[in-house]
This record gives structure tokens, C-alpha cells and sequence, in this order.
């Protein structure tokens, strides 16, 4: 009965104990100290592009660092956030403020950029497209006139077995055409597999078109290593006939590993115009101040072995509409790859 | 109210069906137990590979067991399940903004509110050899446990298949009262949890796939200490039937990548039936 007797006052004391303190033992306070370290040693310790970007982590802590104490607000907070992530011209670095008045922290041309002017998916409809077929949430396709096709992409977010049946289904449907324009300019990312596979669906053999490695200690140096990531031949139907691959500055992630792999498909062109820049996956982090942030983890680079961070990908035919063209119904880099597909 | 009703009804079963019983079959020893049993626990966890916030769930829980007991030994079997909330303790009410901007430079302005769901399971295979049978029964061996913690947001994602070394006493309290304590303790383990770089993305794999090869890795006491502790009591209704109710007590540490650290507290009854 004693064993007995020992564990229960045990339980009680774990139970009734500060076990959050003693248990737990949180490394951050709550205070603007606290969340300045907390956010500098994240991507200190998980940042992939340190080394590629030429960013002294470091000298930007001495920096601002000083600029807080732990009498600071969450306005000054807030700002000395804003002038410490604008130094990685990121777009996949961004902080996430969780309370009312303070918008998202942006770190890249994401900042400046926020408005789409060269592209309208409803002018297309009513000005390009014979026919179309919302296929489902993301996934758009349809008819251009001389007898091309179209498809249109938002994002890479269905589950693959649902890629899989719907790129059979829309190939088989396009299969006749003479050619084949694919947008992804507003295509934000999403899953870099789905990318792999429905580059697969235009491809005639295998090629290395990206390698992916990310951080795995504490230096910034310290990588896994390299993944290949291949393109090859997919599902039951390749399309190998001319495909025009509509991207531009809206294009991100996900959408920019799929522009390099389109890219090794020999019947691959890139019209439009520059991708955004931002390849790597991220993780998603706390501090705590309950804000989020993003950390880009990874080192991607094409088959060359470049690293095109922050540069994006540039199209092998630049087009591109402006605002006033866009509502006009005029959408220049569409005409351009219907233009390439007639010759 | 419904659960509370059900639960009421579920535990008088027993003592309705024991009212119907002949007085001769209490006398009865069986050696087998199946068992059910609904319980509550509260989790509090923080990973700092992911977030530097103290994390609390409110989980419900359901568990089954089927226990074997020999002259000599003991066999128990375990399968739990808990579902619930899970949510960063002292930053509720949090929302995520998002602004979208049309043509024209119009903004919308989208708030959602930060919520997340939390998953998590046992399954345990116990066996224990008797090493004393005085007033206090001790019993000691091993246990072979697979734990999943699965929280939506990823935060203390963790599966351990661990060895545990394990102590169990247990007492009898006039003919039907019976008290029990059981210790756990992981000798070695392979616990799976995200890389460093908390992503799992493969040219081939799925994400599930991933996160078991690149996340796996074999651990002793230096990188993986938890403990368990269940506190038992159970009444012998009829020959046929126990009633009961439990405390365990579930404390985890991973030091690495970045610690995560877990317990959680569980009160649970349950109804067994012997054979």
C-alpha cells in the first residue's frame, strides 16, 4: 500500500503541480525580446538559402536586435520584424501577424506586387475559349480556335490519385488537337510531386530537371543530400505534340518546379513571362506571440545546377499584357503561344 | 448530455445483468478479461521544432483490452483512441488575416479563426512474470507499445514503437475490491518525427512514406525518456463482470531535433467481462 500511496501523491502532484513550468519548461516568454530571439534563431537554424543569398544572419542580429527591448510593443516589434525579413527578398519568407491590424510581413516582390494585371481567367472564357469545362476547383480546360487546346491550373493541391483519373480524362479529351497551351500564371504552388507527375503527362523520356536539398543542422552549411527529382513519361497517355506553357510573375513554387520540368520535354515552350522566384518548401513556425512565420528549408536547383532564387524562370518567349489590355479582353501572352502553335 | 447518458446506462449494465445472476456463479474464477472503457484526457505538449507555444487538447477517448492471467503471469493488450481539440493554450482566439485584391486594387479583407484537431493512439502488448505474492502482488516484465500522437498542425507529430520495461502491483481489497498500479519505462524505441527541416517531400514518395523513412530512427534512453503510470481500480460486480475506473499519467521528452515535450493526464472507466 505504501508503492501505492507514493504514486498517487505522485499523480497529484503532477496534476495539481505547475506543470507547464516544471513539465514543460517553455525556452521564450512572451515579450519582444523573447519573440526577436525566437525568429532569428528559427531561420538561423533552418534557413536553406543563407549561402546563396549572401545574408550575414548574424550582423542583421547586432543590427536589430538593438532596436528592442522587453518594454517594446507589438508596434515596434512589428517593424523591426518588417526591416529584419525585408533582408532576405524572399517570397517565401513572410510573417503572419494573428491579431487585427497588422497585415502579413512580406519579405519578396510579393510586397509590391499584389495586384494580377496581366491575367483575367474570365476574359479567357469570354474572348479566347470555344468551349471549356471547369474540371474541377483548380483544373480548367477547353477549346481555343484552331483547334488547340487549353488547360488552366491555380494550384497543386488535389490528392494524386485525383490528377491521375483528370489528366486522362482531359488529354484523352484533347488528344486531336494540334497543340496545346497550359497557364499556370496564377498558379501559387502546391504539391512539387503533382508538378513531377503531370510534366509527366508531356514527356517522351527521362531527364533530371531539379535538384532539391534542405537543411538538417544547425550550420548553415549543413545540407541533406541531394534529391534528383526526374521527369518521365506518365500515365497511360503522354501528350508529345507542341505545348506552350504560359507562366509569369504570379507563378510560384510548385508552379516553378513544373516550369523546369516542362522545360527537359523537348515539345515544351515557355511563353509569357518571368516566374516569381521562390522554389523551396517551407515550414511553417510559431512564436511566441502566437504569429506565424514561414522558413524556406531547401537549396533547389535545375538540371544545370543553378539556383534561381529570387530570379524565377525566364520564358523562352516574353509576352505580356498590360492592366488596361487585361480588361480590354487582350491577352498578349496567350496570343503569343496560340501564334507559336499555328506556325 | 447524451454522452454522459450513455455512459450512465453502459455502466449500470453490468449490475442490472448481476441482479439477474444465480448468487452460486460470484464464486466463479475466470482467467480471461475483455474489456471496454471511455475516459477523457487532457494533453499539454510543446515542440519546438515547430512552435514556441504550449499546446492543450481536450480529447476524448475510447479503449478496448483483453487481459490473460496465468498462475504465474499476466498478459494485457491494449488498443486506445483519442479524437479532439488541440489548440495553443494561451493564445486562443487567434485568427489569420488574408487580403486579396481584385483588378482594380480592391481589397478584401478574410479572417479565419486558428483551429486544430489532434489524433492519437496506443496499442500495447504486455507480458508480466509474477516475483512476489504477499499482501502486495508484483509482477515485472515488458511491453511492446506503438504511440501516435498525429495533431493536424503537425505540431509534436510523433509515432514511437518502443520496448518498455515495465512493474505492476496490485492489491485485493476485501473479496471484490481490487487496486492496481502499473510503471512503464522505454528501454529503446524507433521513433518517427519530422526531419530537422519539418517537411517530408519525395520525387516518388508519399508524404506518409516520407515522413516513415526519413523521420525513423532508433533511440535509447539518452534521446527518448517517458514514463507511464496507470492507477486501476476495479469492482467485481458479479463473477462475469467488473466495473471500474482509471488515471494514467503519460510524460514524454524527445530532445531532438528541437525538444518536444508531452504529458498528459487521462481519467477513464470501464466495463470488463470475464470468461
Amino acid at each position: 500500500m505504501k508503492t501505492l500511496t507514493l504514486a498517487l501523491v505522485f499523480a497529484g502532484v503532477i496534476l495539481l503541480g505547475g506543470c507547464e513550468k516544471t513539465i514543460l519548461n517553455p525556452e521564450y516568454e512572451n515579450n519582444a525580446v523573447d519573440n526577436f530571439e525566437c525568429l532569428w534563431r528559427n531561420y538561423d537554424l533552418n534557413y536553406g538559402q543563407f549561402l546563396v543569398r549572401n545574408i550575414n544572419w548574424d550582423s542583421l542580429y547586432t543590427v536589430y536586435r538593438a532596436q528592442i527591448n522587453e518594454q517594446s510593443g507589438t508596434d515596434e516589434l512589428y517593424g523591426v520584424f518588417e526591416g529584419l525579413i525585408r533582408n532576405f527578398h524572399d517570397d517565401h519568407v513572410f510573417i503572419d501577424p494573428t491579431e487585427p491590424g497588422y497585415p502579413r510581413i512580406e519579405s519578396g516582390r510579393s510586397d509590391t506586387m499584389k495586384i494580377q494585371t496581366d491575367f483575367s481567367i474570365e476574359q479567357i472564357k469570354e474572348h479566347y475559349l470555344i468551349s471549356h469545362e471547369q474540371y474541377s476547383e483548380h483544373i480548367l480546360y477547353g477549346m481555343l480556335s484552331g483547334n488547340i487546346g487549353y488547360i488552366q491550373m491555380d494550384v497543386f493541391g488535389d490528392p494524386l490519385s485525383f490528377i491521375q483519373t483528370a489528366f486522362d480524362d482531359i488529354l484523352n479529351k484533347l488528344k486531336d488537337t494540334r497543340g496545346l497551351v497550359f497557364d499556370i500564371r496564377k498558379l501559387e504552388g502546391g504539391d512539387d510531386r503533382l508538378a513531377k507527375f503531370i510534366a509527366g503527362r508531356f514527356s517522351a523520356e527521362t531527364r533530371l530537371y531539379m535538384t532539391s536539398r534542405k537543411r538538417n543542422g544547425p550550420g548553415h552549411d549543413d545540407f541533406e543530400s541531394p534529391v534528383s527529382w526526374y521527369v518521365n513519361p506518365e500515365g497511360s497517355l503522354q501528350y508529345t505534340k507542341p505545348v506552350m506553357l504560359l507562366t509569369g510573375r504570379f507563378t510560384a513554387s510548385a508552379g516553378e518546379t513544373f516550369t523546369w520540368a516542362m522545360n527537359e520535354n523537348a515539345n515544351v515552350t515557355q511563353v509569357g513571362d518571368t516566374t516569381l522566384g521562390a522554389f523551396s518548401d517551407i515550414m511553417v513556425m510559431e512564436l511566441p506571440n502566437g504569429w506565424y512565420h514561414t522558413v524556406p528549408v531547401g537549396d533547389y536547383r535545375n538540371s544545370a545546377g543553378v539556383n534561381l532564387e529570387g530570379t524565377g524562370i525566364a520564358p523562352d518567349y516574353f509576352a505580356r499584357s498590360t492592366k488596361d489590355e487585361t480588361i480590354a479582353g487582350i491577352d498578349r501572352g496567350l496570343d503569343k503561344a496560340i501564334e507559336l502553335l499555328q506556325q | 448530455m447524451n454522452a454522459i447518458k450513455i455512459i450512465t446506462v453502459w455502466l449500470l449494465l453490468p449490475v442490472t445483468i448481476q441482479a439477474q445472476q444465480p448468487d452460486s456463479t460470484i464464486t466463479r474464477v475466470y482467467k480471461n478479461q475483455l474489456g471496454f472503457g471511455l475516459g477523457y484526457q487532457s494533453r499539454q505538449l510543446i515542440d519546438e521544432q515547430k512552435s514556441a507555444l504550449v499546446y492543450q487538447s481536450k480529447e476524448y477517448q475510447a479503449k478496448i483490452f483483453f487481459n490473460k492471467e496465468r498462475k504465474q503471469s499476466l498478459f494485457l493488450t491494449s488498443l486506445d483512441f483519442s479524437l479532439g481539440s488541440f489548440y495553443a493554450k494561451h493564445q486562443t482566439g487567434r485568427h489569420l488575416y488574408s487580403v486579396d485584391y481584385d483588378i482594380d486594387g480592391n481589397v478584401t479583407i478574410d479572417s479565419v479563426p486558428v483551429t486544430s484537431g489532434i489524433l492519437a493512439g496506443k496499442f500495447k502488448i504486455t507480458y508480466l512474470r509474477s516475483i512476489s505474492n504477499k499482501s502486495l502482488a508484483w509482477k515485472a516484465g515488458g511491453t511492446i507499445q506503438d504511440q501516435l500522437i498525429y495533431p493536424e498542425n503537425y505540431i509534436g507529430l510523433l509515432n514511437s514503437l518502443s520496448l518498455n520495461a515495465t512493474v505492476y502491483v496490485s492489491k485485493k481489497i476485501q473479496e471484490n475490491h481490487t487496486v492496481s498500479a502499473k510503471l512503464e519505462v522505454p528501454v529503446a524505441a524507433v521513433n518517427t518525427r519530422l526531419p530537422w527541416h519539418n517537411t517530408a517531400t519525395d520525387p516518388v514518395e508519399s508524404e506518409m512514406s516520407t515522413f516513415f523513412k526519413k523521420g525513423s530512427r532508433f533511440v535509447t534512453l539518452d534521446k527518448f525518456q517517458s514514463l507511464q503510470l496507470n492507477l486501476n481500480y476495479s469492482f467485481r460486480v458479479s463473477s462475469r463482470w467488473n466495473i471500474g475506473g482509471d488515471y494514467e499519467l503519460t510524460w514524454i521528452r524527445v530532445p531532438y531535433y528541437q525538444p518536444m515535450k508531452s504529458f498528459v493526464n487521462r481519467i477513464s472507466v470501464f466495463t470488463s467481462y470475464n470468461f
